[in-house]
């Protein structure tokens, strides 16, 4: 049973090592083990699970999210917003790395995604930071940390996906998340204010108050958005995944009508990209089925389990340990990957402790972005060190300052769960 | 990764357009169907079933579709720290594996097709069998890219050994 564990584990890191994408990694880990352990059982389940694993009408939410994304994005609303983000932030000393911060708070409101938020904020925020001054590094580096907020402020692909595994609202989930996101916005922040002062980054003009007024009234109809889709599913008038729908209907709207900036051939490219992100993605959640099965019947999860217990049966303690192991998790692994196959062994250990199942799914999310900024496996680091042209390195080092501003927020939520409930136990009856 | 004959450019973008076409047949069933249920009053009985099986084509179109964009997640910069002509050969090793991997999931998806031929959707006529069947086709496509990858990284080493 271990060494089984430790062959699936082993061979499963050796290759995402080796360089071979993850998705394919997990599977010939998965058939690797199947094959040395359970000789006797049909290959069929390899397709079955992983065909399985993604069937689902909830999981539909995650490709609707990406492409109200990236309406919004070809509709000209990331530069909408960053200006918008400019005229309140960027005033105070390091401005931009500011504007970063509020850009992503906003942008989370839409999109649910922190590698395509990186991905879309960052070809956009990171040059201009350099242009200004900056260096490569470190504005890579809080690119990818405010990333991470995406998944927090609803929508959440993340949540959905624990909504799923853990049979929870997904918009309570959602609800979860409001305080949280503002947390990370405002911690990091604080130490972007502080490396700037230090280092002497240039700081920005506030703008003159009309102005801004008459800024975000255009950008308040981004606002909007995550508004309906919580209020939505709160009021009961369509589902997660309907809500995502309408979504992308309200941001083809906007985009045609108000701001004029969207084309119907970019609508079809949306789809098209829409398409390949989400095949990524969603592969990657049916093979981590497939692996999470083979976790699941191991019975490795028990004997984690009693280990747990054996420390101690205080739940803040087990917290604790769990959210030391997710961080471990997360720098191996995909976050997904690590929700699918994790979050069964532990979620019936907490709840039986008398933790609430969203707050429980809210700091393992966020203790999994915090994740995305970790290596080996930390997705966001290659994606800004990418658009910077900086060496990832470098952008690990400039990087180590706010993944403790991060950890901080996340000690925070698991230890005040009235703050992470409050919405969801305010409205989400 | 370019590609040497030029096939796979026009296979990529049948799969590009087919997908696209999915998805965009999706979003559209599931607005209409909150439209149909709250102004019209008429609700879809078949929809979210229906979607739920679209869905299983675009995970399938477009994870066959990342493979020669290069856009599924991967770490590469532990293997490029390797000398040359290392990285290639290690690419060549794994991606190996992962053809046996996806020759594993067409096969026995085709066997997994057959077996489910007389299971039917409970809101629509349709065999269950064509949502396995997306399996086999994004299987077989992902096969067929990623042998073609295979293909160019050995040609970039064989070319590299003949120069030195």
């Amino acid at each position: 049973m271990t060494l089984e564990v430790v062959v699936l584990l082993g061979s499963m890191l050796g290759l995402i090592v080796l360089g071979l994408p993850l998705v394919f990694s997990i599977g010939c880990s998965s058939l690797l083990t199947i094959l040395i352990f359970h000789r006797s059982l049909p290959l069929e389940m390899v397709p079955q699970y992983i065909v399985g694993g993604t069937d689902s009408f909830a999981l539909l939410a995650i490709p609707f999210f990406f492409l109200a994304g990236e309406i919004m994005n070809s509709a000209g609303m990331t530069e909408r917003i960053v200006k918008f983000s400019d005229g309140l932030v960027g005033g105070i000393r390091g401005g931009l790395s500011h504007v970063n911060v509020v850009t992503n708070m906003i942008y989370a409101g839409i999109s649910g995604s922190a590698v395509a938020d990186a991905a879309a904020i960052g070809s956009f925020m990171i040059p201009s930071m350099v242009r200004a001054g900056y260096p490569p590094g470190f504005s890579a580096a809080i690119n990818a940390a405010a990333a991470t907020i995406g998944p927090i402020i609803p929508p959440s692909i993340p949540m959905i996906i624990y909504g799923v595994l853990a049979n929870v609202s997904v918009g309570q989930l959602f609800l979860s998340g409001v305080f949280p996101g503002l947390f990370m916005g405002a911690y990091l922040m604080i130490v972007a204010y502080f490396i700037s002062v230090r280092r002497g980054y240039p700081k920005g003009k506030f703008m003159p108050f009309p102005d801004l007024v008459r800024l975000g009234v255009r950008v308040f109809l981004a606002f909007l958005s995550p508004v309906i889709i919580v209020g939505g599913i709160l009021l009961g008038v369509f589902t997660a995944t309907e809500s995502g729908a309408i979504a992308v209907l309200y941001s083809i709207l906007i985009g045609f009508f108000f701001y004029r900036e969207l084309k119907p051939a970019n609508l079809w490219e949306i789809f098209k990209g829409a398409l390949v992100s989400t095949g990524t993605v969603l592969i990657l959640v049916g093979v981590s089925y497939l692996f999470g099965w083979i976790i699941a019947q191991s019975g490795i999860g028990g004997k984690i389990g009693e280990i747990i217990l054996s420390i101690s049966r205080n739940p803040n303690v087990v917290l604790l340990e769990l959210m030391i192991f997710f961080f471990i998790v997360g720098m191996f692994m995909d976050p997904l990957a690590g929700l699918i196959i994790f979050v069964p062994i532990f979620l019936p250990i907490v709840t039986s402790l008398g933790v609430h199942p969203v707050h429980f799914g809210l700091i393992t999310v966020l203790n999994l972005m915090i994740g995305l900024l970790t290596p080996p496996v930390g997705y966001l680091l290659y994606i800004t060190s990418a658009i910077s042209g900086e060496k990832v390195e470098v952008v690990i080092r400039e990087c180590i300052p706010f993944i403790v501003a991060l950890i901080l927020v996340l000690l925070i939520c698991v230890y005040w769960p009235g703050m992470v409930m409050l919405l969801p136990n305010f409205l989400g009856r | 990764m370019e590609n040497p004959s030029g096939s796979g450019s026009f296979l990529e973008r049948v799969v590009e357009t087919v997908g696209g076409l999915v998805l965009v047949a999706a979003t559209s069933i599931t607005i209409l169907q909150v439209v149909f249920r709250y102004l019209l009053k008429i609700p879809f009985i078949w929809s979210e079933e229906f979607t739920r099986f679209l869905f299983i084509w675009i995970v399938w179109l477009g994870a066959a579709l990342a493979v020669p964009r290069g856009k599924h997640m991967v770490i590469e910069f532990v293997r490029d720290l390797f000398p040359e002509p290392w990285p290639g050969r290690i690419k060549m090793a794994t991606d190996l594996l992962a053809l046996f991997f996806l020759a594993v999931v067409v096969v026995k998806g085709i066997s997994l097709v057959n077996m489910t031929a007389t299971e039917f959707y409970v809101t629509f006529p349709l065999s269950v069998k064509y949502a396995y069947l997306a399996s086999v086709v994004g299987g077989a496509l992902m096969f067929f890219f990623l042998s073609q990858e295979l293909r160019s990284t050995f040609r970039r080493l064989k070319s590299r050994e003949k120069k030195t």
